[in-house]
């Protein structure tokens, strides 16, 4: 029967006010460590999907809107910009502009985001193909891991996108076209694990069709160019049904069959100026003068805006860091109440307990056996609180986790644990002490006749 | 075995200054401690027991002056050496019966030895209630279980305060005999401070207080 296992039955003998303690230690714990991880996983998310970008260039609105809504996929879109406006961009020798990576946003699949852009975004974020190819016909779509994972998609499957962000059966393009699934990603723990990438011209042929009987001022010239595309890559469309065929015999998913009518579109810069995109983002050749005079010079002198990420993004950490603060505050003065919780069930179970203590002397324990018998129960609650704490933090993360991939297409992880945690432990163990440690001295200073002789 | 000199205790400066007197006690030689309520019996006992230290005097125990030890020191030789019964016995609410003797081992820094206990519980008629908390016995179980935890380090000398008190005479006459059994049964020296008359013919070795 070792003084361990006495504090421990002593902590069981009053279930209720231990329970009491151990609750309020965990809900604090709890509450401080998932704050760290959710700031620690916000941190990385926010760096991982950096990709190098040092603009981000789109229509006026919130710069901190377009930055979320074009590197981190959260917000919706300030809007579109004509390809004309950023043609210049494009040109492989522009002295500031190393290269730039178009999107198209505004459709979805399910909640899924559908993004048109060029194959440059495999060199930007580091991505890999797990199989299949990459998007090259208009409706072509490759797929991120965490998409084709969700929803059960893989080559060949074809779907119809939705206008909006959010999964709404109404706002189906019932008459577009069927996107079909030529490639999926390899997850690369970006942002780009949640997209469904095709190509910018893809979006300017769902919405011809959508908006061709609807809207009479519809430029005919601009339909009449497109449908002129059509035909002239009708050609290389059949020459690349083998291509997709042969693809196929070796994958093991369904082939991957095109709609006649599907193209392949030349580089954007050659496009119809007027057609619409929704950002682009921009990688300097270096951080030089004339790379910062841009930006001013795109918000003085343009209808478009431009941003810098990182500013962004230290702008969106600063107003969260004031409710992280106020959070953080209210989860130290639970753990403090916990604290005095533990002070309190301890020093009035002495009271009750003096007998016991004194008992533990005259069978030869000493004063040290009694203080530290005090201080293990304050220690063991102290022990138990934070791992209870640690199981709610990383669980809750977990949940957390689960509706950030589908709502917000974040990849963040529960089983992470970082050096603050194991911190917090040491906190913890202090805390038990203190908790403990006066009615530990009230335990060892206990005066062993005085409590036989009144005791009966 | 017992050698006490000159001792005395006083409560507080104001208060009567109680004085003892010296015992020599040999072993296995079961003493009766009697007097009438009030007289200082049990502060005797505790002085003896080391419990608390008298304001003057010296108290030899085994060849050792446990009047001259440290705290800590007198508090390990409690344990492994003196065996304590109180009038109504106390126990460690949270264990059960054999918890709480093998605490008593174990706080005494003896090792654990289940067979001991198992072999003291049979002795006693106690072993089906091993895994009883000690609140779910009677008043008499309790009493034996007190004992066994008394006897349980095969201690020098057991004292015993007012052990029969509560009892009815047919209980007492069983309690007083199992108490002087085991003293003899780990050559322990017995030694009552009662002021209970009824005890006085199971002893030949009697002090009046």
């Amino acid at each position: 029967m070792s003084i361990i296992r006495l504090a421990w039955r002593n902590l069981w003998a009053k279930p209720l006010n231990t329970l009491l303690s151990l609750i309020l230690f965990a809900l604090g714990v709890g509450l401080i460590s998932l704050l760290l991880i959710t700031q620690d996983q916000l941190n990385k998310n926010f760096e991982k999907n950096l990709a190098g970008v040092n603009l981000v260039i789109g229509a006026k609105g919130s710069p901190l809107q377009m930055i979320l809504s074009s590197m981190y996929y959260v917000d919706a879109p300030t809007g579109n910009i004509a390809v004309g406006q950023v043609k210049p961009f494009f040109n492989p020798r522009h002295p500031v502009v190393e290269s730039v990576l178009p999107l198209s946003m505004g459709d979805s699949y399910k909640g899924y985001r559908i993004v048109g852009t060029t194959h440059e975004v495999m060199n930007w974020y580091n991505l890999e193909l797990e199989r299949g190819q990459l998007f090259k016909y208009n409706f072509d779509v490759t797929i991120g891991a965490g998409v084709a994972k969700k929803l059960g998609l893989g080559l060949g499957h074809k779907f119809k996108s939705s206008h909006g962000l959010v999964d709404d059966e109404g706002l189906e393009h019932d008459d577009s076209q069927d996107f079909v699934v030529v490639g999926v990603l390899k997850p690369s723990g970006t942002v780009m694990d949640q997209l469904i990438l095709t190509t910018p011209q893809t979006y300017w042929y769902i919405h011809d069709h959508d908006h061709g009987e609807h809207d009479h001022e519809g430029d005919e010239g601009h339909e009449g160019h497109d449908h002129a595309d059509d035909e002239d890559h009708a050609h290389d469309d059949h020459g690349h049904g083998d291509h997709s065929s042969h693809d196929h015999s070796h994958d093991n998913d369904v082939a991957v069959v095109r709609d006649n009518n599907v193209v392949i579109s030349g580089p954007l810069q050659d496009e119809d100026p007027d057609k619409l995109i929704t950002n682009i983002l921009v990688k300097f050749r270096g951080n030089n003068i004339q790379a910062l005079n841009m930006q001013r010079s795109i918000n003085e002198n343009t209808e478009m805006q431009a941003a810098t990420p990182a500013i962004e993004i230290t702008r969106l950490f600063s107003l969260m860091n004031n409710a992280e603060r106020a959070l953080k505050m209210l989860a130290w003065v639970i753990i403090i109440v916990s604290g005095l919780s533990i002070f309190i069930s301890l020093f009035s179970s002495l009271r009750d307990r003096r007998y016991e203590l004194a008992l533990v002397r005259v069978m030869g324990g000493g004063r040290s056996t009694l203080f530290v018998l005090i201080l293990l129960e304050g220690v063991i609650i102290a022990i138990l609180g934070y791992l209870l704490g640690m199981v709610l933090s990383h669980g809750g993360m977990a949940v957390i986790a689960n509706f950030a991939a589908e709502d917000y297409r974040y990849d963040f992880s529960a089983t992470t644990f970082l050096s603050d945690e194991f911190k917090l432990f040491g906190a913890a163990i202090v805390l038990g002490i203190v908790a403990s440690i006066i009615p530990a001295i009230q335990a060892a200073r206990v005066d062993i006749s005085d409590t036989l002789t009144k005791a009966r | 075995m017992l050698r006490t000199k000159d001792l005395s205790y006083q409560y507080q400066a104001t208060s009567e200054n109680l004085k003892f007197p010296d015992l020599d006690i040999s072993q296995g030689r079961h003493t009766l401690i009697i007097g009438p309520s009030g007289c200082g019996k049990t502060t005797f006992l505790h002085l003896l027991a080391g419990l608390r230290s008298p304001t003057s005097g010296a108290i030899h125990l085994m060849d050792t002056e446990i009047t001259a030890m440290p705290t800590d020191k007198l508090d390990n030789f409690r344990g492994k050496h003196i065996g304590m019964i109180f009038q109504v016995p106390h126990f460690m609410r949270s264990l059960n019966v054999n918890e709480n003797l093998r605490l008593a081992q174990s706080l005494a820094g003896k090792p654990l030895s289940q067979s001991r206990i198992d072999s003291c519980l049979e002795g006693l008629n106690l072993f089906d209630k091993k895994r009883k908390k000690t609140s779910e016995l009677s008043v008499g179980e309790q009493q034996r279980v007190a004992i066994i935890r008394a006897v349980i380090n095969q201690p020098k000398i057991i004292f015993a305060d007012e052990p029969t008190s509560a009892l009815d005479d047919h209980n007492t006459e069983q309690v007083i005999n199992l108490l002087k059994d085991q003293a003899d049964q780990c050559q322990a020296t017995l030694i009552v401070v009662t002021h209970d008359q009824r005890l006085k013919d199971n002893f030949t070795n009697q002090i009046e207080l």
